[in-house]
């Protein structure tokens, strides 16, 4: 019993990081069909800003927190406003390309301001973490903490798109973009809301790692093609997908490793990926919208 | 300035030039003529690169290794292309780029043929009809030599009434079929074609470099390939050489604008994403772009 | 036709200011006051970039000093680094350029065994000698006459601990090792020597550079209780291994080669490290040279390197090109006869001295963790 609940632990904290980066990915596909390659680098940000508030500032930790998650937020409305929006409706390639390039101009950046090495956030001594009663795993504080933001974040962004004008907004641009903008709903604006808290979750991500391991500059390229991921799996377009997904391959990967070689680890969640396309490509909570499987 | 070009270094860049055209035209094929964003390419030039090494390594002749590269890789073009049938759109681009990671994967952890991360070097020259291509500038004809049949070759395609069918497939899918031609033969055809093509660019570059491992052959290099080809314009064959040979010169201007030191490298690739981001912004079409990649988004422009 | 235009415009800018690019027509054995270029190859940008960026660093250091003092009888030195990304394409691109343009006449380089792999055939055909402070991969010893390296290859450091412990009584251990050159290479060499001795691997996991979540790796191996673990990392993910192993409750003695002898790794791990046994060239960090080294490193960067002792290896190359230079040997067939004779340099990373292969043979040490320092092992 001992193991497998370690591995399911192991995979719910890794999850965690995964669904609020995916939810950013989801959010802005959902209503723009663009795959944000930049993403994984606000999650980046996240940290060093974290940082710097926390380490270099001596703000307090969770002040210091927040503090990142606005600087994000207006990362991102910025790369939108300056690099996206000026290629909204010139096809799938440009935008790409474009993100690609954000996305190399942020890390490079981030050698440039930071330098290339390796920062730790770490407070508090290294000890051994809490064994849970009854299943027999053990987790840290940290860990834990990781857990109940992202869930609390994951909820809170919940009642904000069920609940707010401005959640609602989302919903319908994501679901008949011409319709909502005849109805009177400002497409830009939701657009801008969607890299606005996508940026700020991606942000909590990225400081809740860069507190539990370390900050390196090119530390958002492997979660960012393991979340985007995550979103499709779970069904691109859709919030709860992305959390779903997010668990799902955090599940699967630690699960995965006890039988084949962990040298494969990065490699599921692309098998999954792979499996999902195959079989169900909108993935888990996906609904067909005509352009995703061939006549 | 004559002395220039014959030194090693602007060889060298000059073979690279060749490589990449062959790989941003094969990419261009599958792109611009099958309507599939590939982002796995890299794996199939990794393919390619290695069969062709294990094989020279292992003794055999290379008009053997050549061959090698180009069966495995069109091999790999086959793996994908039939699954790839059934997605469209954005899910075949992120089901070619699962494809990738996972062939990069198969490279790095199967050991015992790869040497995983140990990579394969001392690779032999290449040498055929007894003649063995010693100098860089006997290489670069070489290359040069292949390059320039791959590119007539993807152009007689292009151009022959197979080509059309696949220009009518790209456009309008349905009416297509409706026509009566097997749109599922056709687009086989061209990912398979793209992916042996792919695999000949490999074998030359494991030949070039003498070494071979893992970390040649990234989502980064697939990328970087993308990014010829639509710099140069999608399904326009003389845009993706033209691409090729700006992206493979451009950071090479960079390295002497005699920048600080400690800041040179970072800033080299700052400028480099700059001029990436500023001539999607102003140039989207890339410099010789025919047709748009049509999306479902382009109907309802801001 | 408009934008063909265009397009051969920027082609032919392209071609020209490449072809312009400062040469100066020279080579370096005139009697001019042109400062001598050594070239540099490593990552700067990507994954390995935060080591990297030490290694430039010590080697800048040493050409600042020995300007300050001077030059080389006259002349400055100057250091061109490029960079090489840890990628065989990039490092002969950044080797073509030095080598062609900037005609070095040495370089300090690669820092990946992948990077001096790609460069060796080019260094050795242009006649330009390549030396590596940190490349450990075997491959390398065969690679050339113009190819040497400042740390010793990696036969010696898997083989000394796989010694090590079979001699302290371990019979089953683990292995868990980053998925790159420099540790799958230590990997071997360790797996063979140990079981060659008769010792069993219960275990092996591996793990990507880059990952940052080894826990499930870890609960594996606790999984197999073995008596020892064989720790082969990069600097930053050894910590990160060190730190979830103890908040895991697994307590196994640990065992890893120089890349954990750093003092970063023992300040960010705390507790976690305490008992590590390394090896290590005889590069104490407290001895004179090494922490004159380190000081002055401090005091100009502001930071101490990520990988210390390669980034003193880099330091002690360019002093070995100066003093060959300093005696006039300029060009690089003559840097290398130079190289060949070093023998018993006490240089920053230890003492060294050049074998017939262009390797180094330096002493390797054992040290474990006391106190949240690192102390030498009888």
């Amino acid at each position: 019993m001992g193991i497998a609940a370690q591995l399911i632990i192991n995979g719910i904290i890794a999850g965690g990081i995964y669904a609020l980066v995916a939810l950013g990915y989801t959010m802005v596909y959902g209503i723009l069909r663009f795959i944000n390659f930049a993403h994984g680098e606000v999650f980046m940000l996240g940290a060093y800003l974290g940082w710097v508030f926390n380490i270099l500032l001596g703000v307090n930790v969770i002040v210091a927190g927040v503090l990142a998650m606005l600087g994000c937020a207006v990362a991102g409305f910025v790369i939108d406003k300056i690099a996206y929006k000026p290629l909204r409706g010139r096809g799938m390639l440009p935008p790409l390309i474009t993100a690609i390039g954000i996305s190399l101009f942020l890390q490079a950046l981030a050698i440039l301001i930071f330098g290339a090495q390796i920062r730790t956030f770490r407070t508090g001594e290294v000890v051994r973490g809490i064994t849970i009663p009854f299943i027999d795993a053990i987790i840290t504080k940290i860990q834990i903490v990781i857990i109940i933001v992202s869930v609390a974040l994951m909820v809170a962004l919940h009642f904000y798109i069920k609940y707010t004008k401005t959640g609602k907004a989302m919903r319908a641009v994501a679901d008949n973009y011409e319709v909502a903008s005849i109805v009177g709903i400002n497409p830009n604006k939701v657009i801008s809301y969607v890299f606005i808290i996508g940026s700020a979750l991606a942000a909590a991500g990225g400081i809740l790692v860069g507190m539990e391991q370390n900050l390196t500059p090119t530390m958002g390229v492997s979660i960012g093609i393991k979340s985007f991921t995550a979103a499709v799996v779970g069904g691109i377009g859709n919030i709860y997908g992305a959390v779903l997904g997010g668990f799902m391959i955090g599940l699967i990967e630690n699960i995965g490793i006890w039988f084949i070689p962990s040298g494969y680890k990065d490699a599921i969640a692309f098998a999954v990926l792979l499996f999902f396309l195959l079989f169900k490509p909108t993935g888990i909570f996906g609904v067909k919208k005509g352009e995703e499987v061939s006549v | 300035m004559l002395e220039f070009f014959a030194s090693n270094y602007a060889l060298n860049l000059l073979i690279l030039i060749c490589i990449y055209v062959i790989l941003s035209v094969s990419l261009n094929l599958i792109i611009g003529y099958s309507g599939m964003l590939n982002l796995g390419h890299a794996a199939f030039f990794g393919i390619g690169a290695y069969a062709s090494a294990l094989l020279a390594l292992a003794g055999y002749p290379y008009w053997i290794c050549f061959i090698a590269a180009v069966f495995f890789a069109g091999l790999g073009g086959a793996m994908i292309a039939y699954p790839s049938l059934k997605l469209r759109g954005d899910y075949l681009a992120i089901a070619t780029l699962g494809f990738g990671e996972i062939a990069r994967a198969v490279m790095k952890n199967w050991v015992s043929l790869t040497r995983g991360p140990l990579g394969l070097p001392g690779i032999p020259k290449i040498s055929f009809f007894g003649l063995t291509l010693t100098t860089k500038f006997q290489f670069f004809i070489f290359a040069l030599i292949i390059a320039i049949l791959v590119v007539l070759f993807v152009s007689k395609i292009v151009k022959s009434p197979f080509g059309r069918v696949l220009r009518a497939i790209r456009e309008d899918e349905i009416a297509a079929q409706a026509i009566g031609k097997n749109i599922k033969k056709y687009k086989v055809i061209v990912v398979i074609t793209g992916a042996a093509c792919a695999g000949i660019a490999g074998s030359l570059f494991a030949h070039h470099i003498t070494f071979i491992d893992p970390t040649t052959f990234t989502l980064m290099e697939t990328i970087l390939i993308v990014c010829m080809v639509v710099l140069g314009g999608v399904a326009s064959i003389r845009g993706s050489v033209i691409g090729a040979t700006i992206l493979v010169l451009l950071p090479e201007p960079l390295r002497f604008l005699g920048l600080p030191t400690s800041m040179a490298a970072a800033l080299r690739v700052m400028i480099y994403a700059a001029l990436l981001i500023l001539l999607m912004i102003y140039k989207p079409n890339g410099i010789f772009g025919e047709w748009r990649f049509r999306h479902a988004k382009s109907k309802e422009a801001l | 036709m408009k934008n063909y235009m265009i397009l051969m415009s920027i082609l032919l800018i392209t071609i020209l200011v490449v072809g312009c690019a400062p040469t100066e027509m020279q080579p370096a054995g005139e009697e001019t006051k042109e400062p001598i270029k050594i070239g540099f190859i490593g990552p700067l940008t990507g994954d390995v970039a935060p080591y990297g960026e030490g290694w430039r660093d010590g080697a800048l250091l040493a050409v600042e000093e020995i300007n300050t003092a001077g030059g080389i009888n006259g002349r400055m030195l100057e250091l061109v680094p490029e960079d090489g990304l840890c990628k065989p394409k990039d490092a002969t691109n950044a080797a073509q350029k030095l080598i062609e343009i900037d005609k070095v006449q040495a370089i300090v380089g690669g820092f990946c065994s992948s990077e001096t792999l790609a460069v060796a055939p080019i260094a050795e055909e242009a006649k330009v000698v390549l030396m590596s402070p940190g490349s450990t991969n075997a491959d390398i010893t065969e690679s050339g006459d113009y190819i040497f390296r400042a740390c010793p290859s990696d036969a010696l450091q898997g083989e000394i601990m796989a010694i090590y412990m079979y001699d302290e009584g371990y019979r089953e251990v683990a292995i868990m090792y980053a998925n790159s050159d420099y540790n799958l290479g230590l990997r071997n060499v360790f797996s063979k020597k140990f079981t060659e001795l008769g010792g069993e691997i219960v275990v092996e996991q591996n793990y990507e550079q880059d990952a940052k979540d080894m826990r499930t790796q870890i609960t594996k191996i606790k999984d197999a209780a073995p008596e020892a673990l064989y720790l082969v990392p990069y600097p930053a993910d050894g910590t990160i291994i060190l730190v979830q192993m103890k908040e895991l409750d697994v307590d196994l003695p640990v065992f890893a080669p120089e890349s954990m002898c750093v003092d970063k790794v023992l300040v960010d791990s705390g507790e976690a490290a305490e008992g590590m046994v390394v090896s290590t060239p005889t590069f104490d960090e407290a001895a004179p040279k090494t922490a004159e080294f380190l000081q002055k490193f401090n005091d100009r960067f502001g930071y101490k390197p990520e990988l210390t002792s390669y980034s003193a290896n880099a330091y002690d190359v360019v002093y070995l090109f100066a003093d060959a230079m300093k005696q006039g040997h300029i060009t690089g067939t003559e840097i290398k006869d130079y190289l060949y004779t070093v023998t018993d340099y006490t240089g920053a990373g230890g003492k060294l001295t050049i074998d017939e292969n262009g390797d180094a043979i330096k002493e390797l040490i054992l040290m474990r963790v006391e106190n949240g320092e690192f102390v030498d092992l009888e």
